[in-house]
């Protein structure tokens, strides 16, 4: 199981949780520590989100649709610019929304538990680098 | 020419009618077939009481296509109408106009029928046409004499088909009568008569082709009746030749001329009619009047015994001779003389002759003779009048033409009236020197008034102009010889042919010769009478007879015979011999004063019972000397003696005799009055008989009516009253008796005296009073006492058949039901309003067959109309607000509307403010009505759809945040998981925690969108853990963005949970003091002081799960949290905010 993996802190994936809810945000960060990857940023608005990465560059990023400060599309537009893989994270039945708007995006709906999310991250990834292999065929 | 043709065939043709008993019948037989279409016109003559209406006009105006009238006075008649006389006046016409006459003479002498015809041929000449009729009597015959003479038409009814025949008959008679037809024929054949294209005035081939024959014609008259018209005036000839030709329906002279070389009665017709003269007694009154004080006084006066002789040349039926006959007669015996009269009437017309010999007129004709006269001159027979045979006696009518035969002399007076007028101006130069010739010196001519003496003024002297009196003036005058013998050889072919007509010709035309040989030489011959009195004589009669003067006696043969002779006079007489036998007596003696006669006795019986007594000598005369004076034989003495008894005896009987023939005549001249009043009263029979049958058919009529309307009233159940003027019941019907309880006897009781239910009876009667006061019909509501049931009273004026007001009827309608359900329905159409009102529809209603919407205020205000705009629209204009694609889309669902029966759709109004309106239409069809129709609201629906996107909207929101919830709950079982060690740990972690952000969002909640005070979160914070004794709080009012409250609240659970747990609300005494302020620049700085009472020690903390979740939430906030502890106590600051 990937979770499993013992990696280094530097080996490990980098993620970036945006979502304005303290609790789900402090769940998530949890989980994704849990599950070894290294949580770069947490963030309750595009405007707090867009700050930390000027220094951070998250290889995956989990969002909620609606955050503090509107909705979360304008970090997500940046972070699929930078190669992010992202999972948004809702409670809105928006998905065909989004996927028509983020094709690459994967979506889990509200409520989660790690198992799900980590799994959805995992696919994701996985698939990602199947599609990166290819390509550097 | 053709025009001229066309007039002359619309010329207006007037036909006058004569009837009288039976002549309803025939009148409506005859109309019923004619055409109101033609140039006709229709006066109808009746003889009618005077004392009763005529229903003429009303009877025959049912049984024929034209229009019937009375006549008033002064109507014009026009083609395709009757006219009908009125009772007790007569009718002329003048200029084609029918004005009313009053009559002259006394029921029983008035002849409307003559008066009219008369002034109608006058005035219409050959356009005038007449008709007679059933009745009794002859009225008309004179009339119709006019109507010919001026050219019209006469039409006889067939007699044998007249109830009454007399005046058929009697116009038959005339020989003037052109038709002699069936009552239905009659209307056919004048109407012939008048198509005849000769009526055109100016058919120039027919007079052309008649004035051409004209001699001919003349000549071939000349040959069959010998007389000759050559010299008469050809305008006259031809008028009356053409008008034979159109009652024969020929087509010119030429053909008529063949007619009349084989058809011998036609020339008789011809020659007739060619002497057609209208004369009448007395004409022209005036003129005999004049007559009268100029000549005929004088010429009684100034006699001495000489014989006065007259003659009448031209006499035609004798009305001219007679009149003059009664004027002398009438002199002589108001100058009380005996003067012999002798008056010679001649004419050409055989057949009128034999009328005038006859003396016997129509008793209408008895009202032109002076009234003196009739009594003394006239005798009534049945239904007419003969003229007194002492007047007849004096006239000798006979055969006799001015121009052609040998003239009479020594003549006193000569009356020939209207007899020129049809001569040419030659035949009239020759006949004035033949009248010069007969003619005394002295003696007088008396002329019609269309006549005068033309150049002979120096044969006669006026005498008096006006009434064409002329005296003889002296000289000599030739025998006008140029007429003997001219064209005279022929005649015997016309004489043969009137074999059968006897002619009387009289001695004296033989001329002075055989008058002499009568006087000297032939036997002495005596005229009598069946009664023996003496009519005339020849010869010397001396020797037979002896005047007695003055005897009453005197001229009865029987008494002037000699002795000798009486016995076989008598007897002779006694036996009147049969006409044109004789019978002779033989050897007579005659015994006179002076000598003795033997002599045979010849009587010879004439045709009109007469008798001649021839006395023919058988030898010489024997004179007796006076010695020779016989004694008288006793037988002789007695025999005389007998005879004088029984002269006596018969004068007795005589006058008698004459006694009870007055009574007689005045018994039958009242019996004519009676007659002719019968007559009369005939016509108004046979008018109330035909009103009676139709009075009956009307009564069946109405009995049928009425019962219809006694049923209607038994059975209707309509209320209703009918009163009259003075408000008393009239009639009811039994559906009333609810309002008012009429019993039997309460028909013609006031209306006001019978109770009723109503309460208002008062305005009841005043509205009655007015309706039949003024005649508008009134309409008002009534109640019964209990006021549960309503009535409308529709009180209407009840008008008799002529229209005037004769009470009123009341009709009541039970109201109550309708009432409830109009009050009903109001209240429904209220509510339904108020709906409308309430929910802002609106109602429309779309007629696919007129492609129309109808919009009520609400729906053109929503489509975006005018308020002002039409109701009814073309749905093009109803639509228009709309843009083009709304436009459509709402067309389309009208269009589909038919088919699919239903209607929903939703538009969108663009307004001109940038706003937009949803527009919800909603129908259904509906083709209950005749029109089939689309009906349904229209409603603005923006509002309505905004809040469901709302709702919408609301509900995603609500689910987003329960998921949220969820996983809020779930990640926070998680955190308190990881720490905690026990369960018991685990709930009261989750639950506080859960509970604070309840709290919190109770707080965002309490006050629906108003911020929060940042007091009202820190006392909810507190308010479990602590009493307010515990605690106090200072700052600002702040209010808490919605955002901030759950990260705020979190964090000030944690800090008041720990607090309970270790510090001042839990174990450790103190005094919280939460205090905060707001620097500016957005920030907020919330101070945590716990101070404690005594001074404490707190051992190492670990940072546990509690101060990670306050630094996140700092973060959250942008905020920073620190925290000081000192043994006095524990200061945590919390600094957030942009």
């Amino acid at each position: 199981m990937a979770h499993d993996i013992q990696m280094a802190k530097e080996d490990k994936i980098k993620v970036l949780i945006c979502e304005d809810e303290i609790i789900v945000s402090m769940d998530i960060m949890f989980m994704m520590e849990d599950l070894g990857y290294d949580v770069v940023g947490q963030c309750a608005s595009v405007r707090d989100g867009l700050k930390i990465l000027e220094n951070e560059q998250p290889d995956a990023a989990i969002l909620d649709v609606r955050v503090k400060d509107g909705e979360v599309f304008p970090l997500a537009r940046e972070l699929e610019k930078r190669g992010t893989q992202i999972i948004f994270h809702s409670g809105h039945a928006l998905e065909d929304q989004i996927s028509a708007s983020f094709p690459e995006a994967a979506f889990c709906p509200k409520p989660t538990n790690g198992r799900q999310l980590g799994n959805c991250l995992m696919e994701l990834l996985a698939k990602n680098a199947d599609e990166n292999a290819e390509r550097s065929h | 020419m053709s025009d001229l043709v066309d007039d002359e065939d619309r010329r207006l043709c007037i036909v006058g009618i004569g009837a009288s008993a039976g002549g309803l019948e025939a009148i409506r037989e005859m109309l019923s077939s004619a055409n109101p279409e033609t140039n006709l016109a229709y006066v109808v003559i009746q003889h009618l009481d005077p004392n009763h209406e005529s229903l003429l006009a009303e009877l025959l105006g049912r049984q024929t296509a034209l229009t019937a009238q009375q006549v008033s006075g002064g109507e014009k008649v026009e083609a395709g109408k009757v006219y009908i006389i009125p009772p007790g006046h007569g009718l002329s016409m003048h200029e084609g106009v029918l004005e009313l006459t009053e009559f002259a003479q006394p029921r029983g002498l008035r002849r409307p029928i003559d008066d009219f015809f008369e002034s109608l041929a006058l005035d219409q000449g050959r356009y005038a046409a007449c008709v007679i009729l059933s009745g009794t009597g002859a009225d008309g015959s004179s009339g119709l004499r006019a109507i010919k003479e001026h050219g019209g038409l006469c039409i006889a009814q067939t007699p044998e088909t007249a109830r009454y025949d007399g005046m058929p008959n009697a116009a038959k008679a005339t020989r003037m009568v052109d038709f002699v037809r069936r009552p239905d024929q009659i209307v056919d054949t004048i109407t012939q008569f008048y198509a005849h294209k000769s009526l055109a005035q100016g058919d120039p081939v027919l007079s052309r082709t008649v004035a051409e024959c004209i001699s001919d014609i003349c000549d071939q008259l000349f040959k069959v009746v010998g007389h000759d018209f050559t010299d008469y005036k050809p305008s006259t000839l031809v008028r009356r030749i053409e008008r034979r030709i159109q009652v024969l329906d020929l087509n010119d002279g030429n053909e008529y001329l063949e007619r009349l070389k084989t058809d011998r009665e036609e020339c008789e017709t011809l020659f007739r009619e060619l002497l057609i003269n209208v004369t009448r007694f007395f004409r022209d009154c005036e003129h005999f009047e004049v007559l009268k004080e100029k000549v005929i006084e004088p010429l009684v006066r100034d006699n001495d015994g000489e014989e006065i002789r007259v003659w009448v040349p031209g006499c035609s039926s004798g009305e001219e001779a007679y009149s003059i006959a009664m004027l002398f007669s009438e002199q002589v015996r108001l100058q009380k003389k005996t003067i012999s009269i002798q008056i010679f009437a001649t004419d050409i017309d055989e057949q009128m002759l034999k009328i005038a010999r006859q003396g016997l007129y129509p008793i209408s004709a008895l009202a032109d003779i002076p009234e003196e006269m009739r009594e003394l001159y006239t005798i009534a027979r049945e239904g007419k009048f003969q003229v007194d045979s002492r007047i007849r006696d004096m006239i000798r009518f006979s055969l006799h033409s001015v121009v052609r035969d040998p003239p009479l002399s020594n003549i006193d007076l000569i009356s020939c009236r209207n007899l020129l007028i049809y001569f040419a101006e030659k035949l009239q130069s020759s006949a004035l020197p033949i009248f010069h010739y007969a003619i005394r010196p002295g003696g007088t001519l008396f002329l019609g008034p269309s006549e005068t003496i033309g150049r002979f003024e120096s044969a006669f002297a006026t005498l008096d102009q006006s009434a064409r009196l002329f005296r003889r003036k002296d000289g000599d005058s030739d025998y006008p010889l140029h007429l003997r013998g001219k064209r005279n050889t022929s005649y015997e072919n016309r004489d043969s042919s009137r074999e059968e007509v006897a002619s009387t010709r009289v001695t004296w035309q033989r001329g002075l010769a055989a008058d002499r040989i009568l006087q000297a030489y032939a036997p002495a011959t005596v005229h009598v009478t069946a009664a023996g009195k003496i009519l005339g004589s020849t010869g010397r009669l001396s020797k037979y007879l002896a005047l007695e003067p003055g005897s009453e006696s005197a001229q009865h043969i029987q008494t002037l015979a000699r002795p000798g002779l009486r016995e076989a006079v008598s007897a002779l007489i006694r036996r009147g011999p049969e006409s044109g036998k004789r019978v002779i007596t033989r050897d007579l003696s005659a015994r006179s004063e002076f000598g003795q006669q033997q002599l045979d006795l010849i009587a010879e019986g004439l045709s009109d019972g007469t008798t001649l007594l021839i006395f023919q000598d058988r030898d010489k005369f024997e004179a007796i000397d006076d010695a020779d004076i016989e004694e008288l034989n006793p037988s002789d003495s007695h025999v005389q003696s007998l005879e004088e008894d029984l002269r006596s005896t018969r004068a007795r009987l005589h006058i008698t005799v004459e006694e009870l023939e007055t009574a007689n005549e005045e018994l039958k001249s009242s019996n004519e009055e009676m007659m002719s009043m019968n007559e009369e009263l005939q016509s108004t029979n046979e008018e109330l008989a035909t009103v009676n049958d139709e009075l009956k058919s009307k009564v069946d009529q109405l009995s049928v009516a009425n019962a219809d309307l006694h049923n209607f009233f038994s059975s209707t159940a309509l209320p209703l009253v009918v009163v009259d003027s003075n408000l008393h019941i009239r009639n009811y019907t039994e559906a009333v008796l609810e309002i008012y309880p009429f019993r039997r006897g309460d028909r013609g009781r006031p209306l006001n005296e019978v109770s009723s239910i109503l309460l208002e009876n008062g305005e009841i009667i005043q509205a009655t009073t007015d309706v039949i006061n003024g005649g508008e019909a009134r309409t008002l509501h009534v109640r019964d006492m209990t006021g549960g049931t309503t009535w409308s009273l529709l009180v209407t004026p009840y008008r008799g058949s002529d229209e005037s007001i004769d009470g009123a009827t009341l009709v009541f309608t039970n109201l109550t039901q309708e009432l409830r359900l109009e009050q009903a329905l109001a209240e429904e159409g209220d509510r339904l309003r108020l709906a409308l009102e309430v929910t802002e529809l609106g109602v429309w209603e779309f007629v696919p067959s007129t492609q129309t919407l109808r919009l009520d205020d609400t729906s053109k205000a929503l489509l975006g109309l005018p308020e002002k705009s039409p109701g009814d629209l073309p749905i093009e204009d109803a639509v228009k607000s709309l843009d083009k694609e709304h436009q459509k889309v709402l067309l389309d669902a009208f269009a589909n509307a038919t088919q699919k029966d239903e209607l929903d759709v939703t538009v969108t109004l663009q307004e001109a403010d940038g706003q937009s309106r949803e527009l919800r239409l909603f129908g259904r069809a509906d083709g209950s009505r005749r029109v089939f129709r689309v009906l349904g609201v229209i409603s603005d629906v923006t509002a309505q759809n905004e809040s469901a996107r709302i709702r919408e909207l609301m509900l995603r929101e609500m689910n987003h945040r329960v998921k949220n919830m969820f996983s809020i709950i779930s990640g926070m079982l998680r955190l308190v998981g990881r720490s905690a060690t026990t369960v018991r740990e685990v709930v009261e972690g989750v639950e506080t925690r859960v509970s604070a952000l309840a709290r919190s969002h109770n707080l965002s909640q309490q006050q629906s969108g108003a911020p929060v005070s940042l007091s009202d979160v820190i006392e909810a914070t507190l308010s479990p853990y602590a009493g307010e004794d515990r605690y106090d709080m200072k700052g600002p009012n702040v209010t808490v963005d919605s955002g901030d409250l759950s990260p705020l609240s979190l964090i000030l659970h944690e800090w008041a949970t720990n607090a309970a747990k270790y510090g001042v609300l839990g174990p450790i005494e103190g005094i919280l003091h939460v205090s905060w302020e707001a620097p500016g620049n957005g920030k907020l700085e919330i101070l945590w002081n716990e101070s404690y009472s005594d001074e404490f020690e707190h051992g190492e903390q670990k940072a546990g799960f509690g101060s990670m979740l306050v630094q996140i939430a700092a973060d959250q906030l942008d905020g920073s949290v620190s925290v000081d502890a000192s043994p006095n106590g524990r200061i945590m600051r919390l600094t957030y905010g942009a």
